[in-house]
């Protein structure tokens, strides 16, 4: 499977004792494109971002990456790939007694052999996102929009080649989803392979920027109208 | 028992690498018969994170062990003669300890080249995600558990010798040997006179760099690379302990006779010890991880651009290291010659 | 697998030492400051205690081997069943002489009298001994005394009482240096005639036989003739056995000390372990792991964390040991282990004994440390994010 991207096929989760989650699914999320995924809450949204993004494991089907099977990959290997994902969680997942900034830059501290250029960078997708772009503040100072702006540019700050989203905009206001699809945009253009999860009207109803928007059943990814 | 602090740390970092040790092999025998490569269920996710952990554990217990058997070689060459009574080096220490110090030598250097095997296997294993070489590595860090008891084992036996109060006669040892008692260095004496085994240190500390430049250039993987690296390392082996003994130790003792391979540890001859011998573990690992590479790249073909660099890597390794080896040993006799214009023989 | 158009996604480290996760682990170490400071403070006190032991092994190590260096080769006593007997020093000399290979035998008076505080070591002097006696000391006459910087009168400082077979008062003429080494500590050389009264020994006699041989490292190999050659049973030390016997009491002194130091060491990785498992922080691994850290960048944090705690706590301690033991004027701690009641002698130390000292002591209780956090650290690098994560807060 030489594809390109990130592709599932007949891809299954269960929790063991419980029914499937996701069944035989079949995908496709082509480089510099950004998708949809629209569904009902707990269907399994989040579930199938995971997968794609190597924190679970399916218990059945694989997960392509670049025409590399990585879901079959032991998990070591899986660690290493990963750093190639950047993900917004559903629930954010920051460090609440680290300041912004130190939040920002906590993905690239194992790989970075100078902070200054990582510094500027998040600087200046801090800014972009209206917040201070020094990012001295203590998480705990800010609200939840800003917070969830801070967990959109820790999953940018690596320049990742796959972008996995979970409600990135569920505490935003209009003019904070904008400046998101904006970069979304840019990381698409940047080639990279963009998938969000959300129930959003803002972003079912953008035009522009998602290539495909699927809708997401137990066992199928059908087009979203 | 002996008290000497040294002892006491040897036997700390023995400890520790043991309850590290356990930690892994626990993991390793419930790994191993649960290992299924093709399933996804959470048993084997689990077998792959508690192997990784192994992983770390095992590179923790070559540390710890490494370190104690360079302070079992300090210990013996420089800090327990003054305990036994009538030993000037490690050679008197040794015949304190009888069998069972020489004993623990030998298998903690077996253990260490063991676990040095582990470590390139899991290197090689490392470049690739499929895990081809996950079991062999595991089986090997296992295999290695009998050595290490009977290590510890020798070591526990070889320890209490050193309270002793009966002399030992260090130095009539080497020339019991000389004199004809001891056949192996009976017949490599009668064999070649010391020039001729020093002449024959440099040969094949030459072949060896060559070879070693050869493999780190070309990398082969055949099996005729197999069989002229092994033969290679156990000539250049026998050539270069003997050379030591009979041809480089009068220039570094600066008397005739005197075929003492523990004296050159001895501060009063800066050690040299160390470099001579550290460079020849130094060759020997990286000629045995040329070997492992070799044989995993001729059994594993998807591994073979892997196991191909490794052995490249190796044999830069070796070439350098034997280069060293050369040059160190050398240096001694082409003072002596510049200083005195003649030769000890 | 296939190119990978963006730089940092290509990152793929393995080298152990990463300035960037140092400056972090830091960081992190700072977010417990009560718990570091402790930790720190508490290995910093256990390397000392260590480091104190082994450098007292290392300096009395020193000491016994310059000591004895100037001792001579071998010591014959004379022996009966009740233990050791004066011998005729005459007699002892010319027999010994007649042995080949042996040289300058000398009889000796010496022992062990009660002075004013505590027990003395009492040596004779006379004319006709070659001694070397520090500038401006004459040779004591009769009733007169050279003491040692240990040894003072009880109320005239001039004057020491000793009490032997017979008690007599000397005058003191002057004091041996401290510079001389420890073994003039307790030491008083007095006139022949005085130590003889003293030790009751009779008209030639003597407390042992000195005498040096033709080659040191073999004086062994002379035992049987020199036991032969003299007429009644004797004891024969040589100077080497001395020496091993010395060293070997040294070292085990220091190894039962070593092994006292066990159960602070033991106490301490407790807590290690302890605070390393309730303050696992087990969400924000599994976060760090989400966000692409790998087991091994987990294993390198809590190692990172470890020697920033360790190597400085455990130099300090090290140091603190070092001027403990020789910062001028630091008199407490021999006056301590060995009760001296005066200040202690001058300590020596090799550079090579220095360093093996510091290398044991981190060997001691570096090694359990850091395996205590290597402990701690498998843990999180073994996490899996995934559970962690949907296993909640």
């Amino acid at each position: 499977m030489h594809l390109s991207g990130l592709v599932c096929h007949q891809l299954g989760f269960a929790r063991p004792g419980r029914k499937p989650v996701l069944d035989m699914l079949q995908a496709r999320f082509a480089p510099g494109q950004a998708t949809l995924i629209s569904a009902p809450t707990g269907t399994g949204k989040s579930t199938l971002l995971h997968l794609l993004g190597g924190l679970l494991r399916p218990t059945s089907g694989e997960v392509w990456a670049d025409g590399q099977p990585v879901s079959r990959w032991p998990a070591p290997h899986r660690d290493r790939w990963r750093r190639q994902v950047g993900m917004v969680f559903q629930h954010l997942n920051l460090v609440p007694d680290l300041s912004v900034m130190e939040n920002v830059l906590l993905p690239c501290i194992p790989t970075a052999s100078s902070y200054t250029a990582l510094i500027q960078r998040a600087g200046a997708l801090l800014k972009q996102l209206d917040l201070p772009a020094a990012g001295r503040e203590s998480l705990q100072t800010l609200s939840g929009g800003e917070r969830q702006r801070v967990a959109i540019v820790r999953a940018l700050i690596t320049r990742p080649r796959f972008l996995l989203m979970d409600e990135p905009t569920s505490f935003q206001d209009d003019d904070g989803t904008a400046s998101l699809l904006i970069l979304l945009a840019e990381a698409a253009a940047d080639d990279a392979c963009v998938v969000v999860c959300s129930h959003d009207v803002r972003l079912r109803d953008e035009t522009r920027l998602f290539g495909q928007k699927l809708r997401l059943h137990p066992s199928r990814l059908e087009p979203d109208p | 028992m002996t008290w000497h602090p040294t002892a006491l740390a040897i036997w700390l970092l023995d400890i520790t690498a043991w309850l590290i040790y356990i930690g892994a092999a626990w993991r390793l025998l419930r790994i191993l018969p649960n290992w299924q490569p093709l399933s996804l269920d959470a048993r084997q996710l689990w077998c792959e994170r508690a192997l990784e952990l192994t992983r770390y554990q095992g590179r923790w217990v070559v540390l710890l062990l490494a370190a104690a058997f360079v302070l079992l070689l300090i210990g013996i060459s420089n800090l327990w003669p003054s305990l036994v009574p009538g030993a000037m080096c490690g050679t008197g220490v040794l015949q304190a300890m009888g069998a069972p110090g020489a004993r623990t030598l030998l298998y903690r250097a077996l253990t260490l080249g063991m676990l040095y095997i582990w470590l390139v296997v899991v290197q090689i294993d490392g470049c690739r995600p499929e895990g081809w070489l996950s079991l062999l590595q595991a089986r090997l860090l296992l295999m290695a558990s009998p050595l290490m008891v009977l290590g510890t084992w020798s070591l526990a036996q070889a320890l209490p010798a050193l309270t002793t109060e009966v002399p030992v006669s260090c130095c009539a040892v080497l020339y019991d040997q000389v004199g004809g008692q001891g056949w192996v260095t009976a017949w490599t004496t009668d064999l070649l006179s010391s020039r001729a085994w020093f002449w024959s240190c440099m040969a094949a500390s030459g072949a060896m760099t060559t070879w070693g430049g050869l493999q780190g250039w070309c990398g082969r993987i055949g099996k005729g690379v197999l069989a002229i690296s092994s033969g290679l390392l156990l000539l250049w082996l026998v050539a270069a302990l003997n050379g030591l003994k009979f041809g480089i130790a009068p220039y570094v003792y600066e008397v005739l006779g005197h075929p003492c391979p523990w004296c050159f540890f001895l501060t009063a001859h800066h050690a040299v010890g160390f470099v001579f011998y550290g460079l020849m573990a130094a060759v020997t690992c990286e000629a045995l991880a040329g070997l492992v590479a070799v044989s995993v790249g001729r059994h594993y073909p998807v591994l073979s651009q892997d196991a191909r660099q490794r052995s490249q890597r190796a044999g830069r390794h070796v070439m350098w290291s034997s280069l060293l080896f050369w040059a160190s040993t050398a240096a001694p006799v082409v003072v002596w010659r510049m200083r005195f214009g003649g030769w000890i023989d | 697998m296939t190119e990978m158009p963006h730089a940092m996604s290509q990152a793929t480290h393995r080298k152990f030492w990463s300035p960037a996760l140092a400056s972090w682990a830091a960081r992190d170490l700072m977010r417990q400051p009560a718990f570091t400071l402790v930790l720190f403070v508490a290995l910093a006190a256990v390397t000392a205690l260590a480091a104190l032991v082994l450098l007292l092994q290392q300096t009395l190590a020193t000491a016994s081997t310059r000591l004895l260096e100037q001792a001579p080769h071998v010591v014959v006593r004379r022996v009966g069943a009740g233990g050791w007997l004066p011998l005729d020093a005459k007699a002892a000399r010319t027999r010994a002489v007649s042995v080949v290979g042996v040289l300058r035998p000398r009889a000796r008076m010496w022992g062990v009298v009660s002075g004013p505080q505590g027990a003395v070591t009492l040596m004779a002097v006379d004319g006709r001994d070659d001694i070397n006696l520090p500038s401006g000391c004459s040779l004591p006459q009769p009733g007169q005394a050279l003491a040692g910087p240990g040894v003072s009168g009880d109320e005239r400082p001039d004057h020491i009482s000793l009490n032997g077979s017979v008690s007599r008062e000397l005058t003191v003429i002057g004091r041996l240096p401290r510079s001389a080494g420890s073994v003039v500590h307790d030491l008083v050389v007095a006139h022949a005639e005085d130590v003889r009264a003293l030790l009751g020994l009779g008209p030639g006699q003597a407390s042992d036989l000195a005498l040096d041989v033709f080659h040191p490292d073999e004086a062994g190999a002379l035992l049987p003739e020199l036991a032969a050659a003299l007429d009644w049973p004797v004891q024969i030390t040589t100077r080497q056995e001395q020496l091993g016997r010395h060293l070997a009491h040294i070292s085990r002194a220091t190894g039962m000390a070593c092994l006292g130091i066990g159960p602070l060491l033991l106490a301490i990785l407790s807590v290690v372990v302890a605070v390393g498992i309730w303050g696992r922080r087990n969400w924000e691994t599994g976060v760090l792991r989400a966000v692409g850290w790998t087991g091994a960048d987990m294993l390198r944090l809590h190692l990172y964390r470890g020697l920033l705690v360790g190597l400085p706590a455990m130099a300090i301690g090290t140091l603190t040991a070092h001027l403990l033991l020789f910062w001028p004027g630091m008199t407490w701690v021999p006056q301590l282990l060995f009760g001296w009641s005066g200040p202690p002698p001058g300590f020596y130390l090799s550079s090579t004994g220095s360093a093996g000292a510091w290398l044991l002591s981190m060997v001691m209780v570096g090694v359990p440390f850091m395996a205590a956090v290597f402990w701690t650290g498998w843990r999180a690098a073994g996490a899996d994010p995934g559970d962690i994560l949907e296993g909640g807060r």
